[in-house]
């Protein structure tokens, strides 16, 4: 093996330094202090607990997805043999990481297990035909062996990688690239496939009568998209900074936005493919999903969807010279990232919403789809409730500054880019066409 | 018609067409252009075997307007279903189809993507031979001997005389100080 040292092209600022501290202690202590503010909020509301867990749960998928988005990013990057990605692959490197502390962060959510999923509950599991045949699945000591499943794998994938690529940055090899690239085959198929279930048991199963096999698949064209939108913002707040101002041109952010405009679409595909064969085939237990997010408030945010993540970026991103702008690419990225936060809510919360109107009880009871529609006809007036969306609004902050402050911790101490990857000279003279 | 037996054939004097200078690498290629474009050149274009990245800054292309004509063919095409399907399932031949109704647009969004790629890419490449003058079997380059290295290893550039900067001896002076390997002139 031979292991060859590749001069650096520019010459920059490729450590964190004196922006590190500020960003550590900012996100820890507004990330503590937002939760311990959801927290009060949620015990002080009528119902508020089973919200907060709800807003927390959604504020935490946020991150959770965001997370798997740049592991698959960083293992895509390795299994095609990229070159122009290297330049962003530590940022990915150090999100990706983050599978411990929200392991951590999940406490909460195991806490409220049995407010957040219905199918814990026996009598309800044993009320329909239906659900008994889920039960072998849909139970809570197999849930907890799959989550340790894709956790184990979500931590053990995520360190060898970004551990391997700061090994590269003392010595060059050439060899280290070859054996991440070796595992990046399995390890590339192992994360679509956990997200897929993760997608499933986290999201899926919160309407347990509910069958879609598009949904892991709808849940998965999130995971793409997410890093795109947040991996150039970093970029751009760096070079701000005085940060790698030579090293990221704008050929890698049209590059970034190529991807990020590509997903967005992903979604939109997905997402309509669901709707049409649920529409077509129109079998009551698949068409409860819908049904819910037809009515009252919940129609409003499906239509803002459809435009927000679909049908207005199609236009709005479509040119090279918007991914090329560096302004534009920004408010693209903060948007479809708002948006893409907004998928997540409208699949998860609208469960809250008829909870707390109904009850839980009453749910249980009126889970057959035709006794739903009448059920949630009689709460179609009933409007998002100011203080839900205060608490999703805190979760958000919560989760979001201690994941930030995360990963600021781990960039803090190692370059901001792989100095020592044999590619860099390439990925520096990338021209995007 | 009654003189038409008395005239001659008339053979057509070689018209100038410019000038064709060759380069051997890619660098002087790009720098070349670059002194081409600020010596006010308008009538002139690069021949390389292949891309050159950063070639169209350094000939000052404007971008090309095919992106438009692939947007209109996909949008064609797209609301072409929207209006066809529910014209023919909804209003001239109601029919049910699986309890659906008569005017069902998620049924009809899968068609509309179709037709919306279908549109777009026949566009886009009926577009390209449009712009790119294709097919053209004659080209004047075509006399020139060295001009047959152009899809191996040759890099040209070519000056029209039609071009009002042109002139013979200035303009070939101008291509050999930028590097030319030689330079001749190509009549038509």
């Amino acid at each position: 093996m031979s292991n060859k040292i590749i001069q650096l092209g520019p010459k920059d600022q490729f450590y964190l330094d004196e922006l590190g501290a500020p960003i550590i202690s900012g996100g820890l202590i507004a990330g503590i202090l937002s939760l311990a503010a959801a927290a009060g909020l949620g015990v002080a509301m009528n119902d508020g607990w089973r919200q907060f867990l709800f807003s927390y749960l959604t504020a935490w998928l946020l991150f959770f997805i965001i997370s798997a988005s740049a592991l698959f990013f960083v293992l895509g990057h390795h299994l095609f043999r990229a070159s122009w990605s290297v330049v962003v692959r530590r940022l990915a490197e150090a999100m990706s990481c983050s599978f411990i502390p929200l392991l951590i962060l999940a406490i909460p959510l195991l806490l409220g297990f049995r407010k957040i999923f219905i199918w814990t509950h026996y009598t309800y599991m044993h009320s329909d035909p239906n659900l008994v045949n889920k039960i072998s699945y849909l139970n809570v000591p197999f849930f907890m062996i799959r989550s340790v499943i894709y956790f184990a794998f979500l931590i053990g994938l995520s360190l060898y990688f970004r551990t391997m690529s700061i090994a590269q940055d003392q010595d060059h090899s050439v060899s280290r690239m070859r054996q991440l690239q070796k595992h990046a085959g399995w390890g590339f198929l192992a994360v679509f496939w956990i997200m897929n279930f993760a997608g499933a048991d986290y999201v899926m199963s919160l309407q347990p009568k509910w069958l879609s096999y598009m949904e892991p698949g709808f849940f998965f064209s999130g995971v793409g998209m997410a890093v795109y939108a947040v991996l150039p913002l970093v970029a751009l707040w760096f070079q701000r900074k005085g940060k790698l101002v030579n090293s990221i041109t704008t050929e890698h952010y049209h590059d970034l936005g190529k991807w990020l405009y590509g997903w967005a679409m992903f979604w939109a595909y997905i997402g309509f493919a669901q709707y049409m064969l649920i529409w077509y085939a129109n079998v009551p237990k698949e068409t409860t999903f819908f049904l819910l997010r037809t009515v009252g408030p919940w129609m409003i945010i499906t239509i803002a969807l459809l435009f927000g993540h679909f049908i207005v970026p199609f236009f709005g991103l479509m040119s090279r010279h918007v991914k090329r702008h560096k302004g534009l690419l920004a408010f693209w990225c903060i948007w479809l990232l708002f948006f893409g936060y907004l998928d997540i809510f409208w699949q998860v919360q609208p469960i809250v919403w008829i909870n707390t109107h109904l009850g839980l009880a009453a749910v249980a009871k009126n889970h057959d789809p035709y006794k739903l529609l009448g059920a949630v006809e009689k709460i179609v007036g009933n409007p998002l409730r100011p203080m839900s969306l205060v608490l999703d609004a805190l979760c958000l902050v919560g989760i979001g500054g201690l994941w930030v402050a995360h990963t600021a911790f781990l960039l803090r101490r190692y370059a901001l880019m792989p100095i020592g990857d044999p590619k860099l000279a390439e990925a520096l003279a990338i021209e995007s066409t | 018609m009654s003189t038409a037996h008395n005239v001659e054939p008339v053979v057509k004097e070689p018209q100038k067409y410019g000038l064709l200078a060759e380069f051997h690498d890619v660098q002087t290629l790009l720098d070349a252009a670059v002194a081409l474009r600020k010596a006010g050149y308008k009538k002139w274009d690069c021949y390389t075997p292949f891309p050159v990245h950063g070639m169209d800054k350094a000939m000052g292309l404007r971008p090309s307007i095919l992106p438009w004509i692939a947007l209109a063919g996909a949008l064609g095409g797209v609301f072409t279903i929207l209006a066809l399907a529910p014209l023919c399932n909804a209003f001239l031949y109601p029919m049910i189809f699986s309890g659906k109704p008569y005017w069902g647009m998620p049924g009809h969004i899968p068609m509309a993507f179709a037709l919306g790629i279908l549109g777009g890419t026949v566009f886009v490449v009926h577009g390209l031979f449009v712009l790119a003058r294709l097919p053209q079997f004659y080209h004047p380059l075509f006399t020139a001997e060295r001009f047959r290295r152009v899809t191996d290893d040759g890099m040209f550039i070519a000056v029209e005389a039609t071009d009002p900067s042109y002139s013979p001896s200035a303009t070939s002076q101008l291509l050999t100080k930028l590097g030319a390997a030689a330079v001749e002139e190509i009549r038509d």
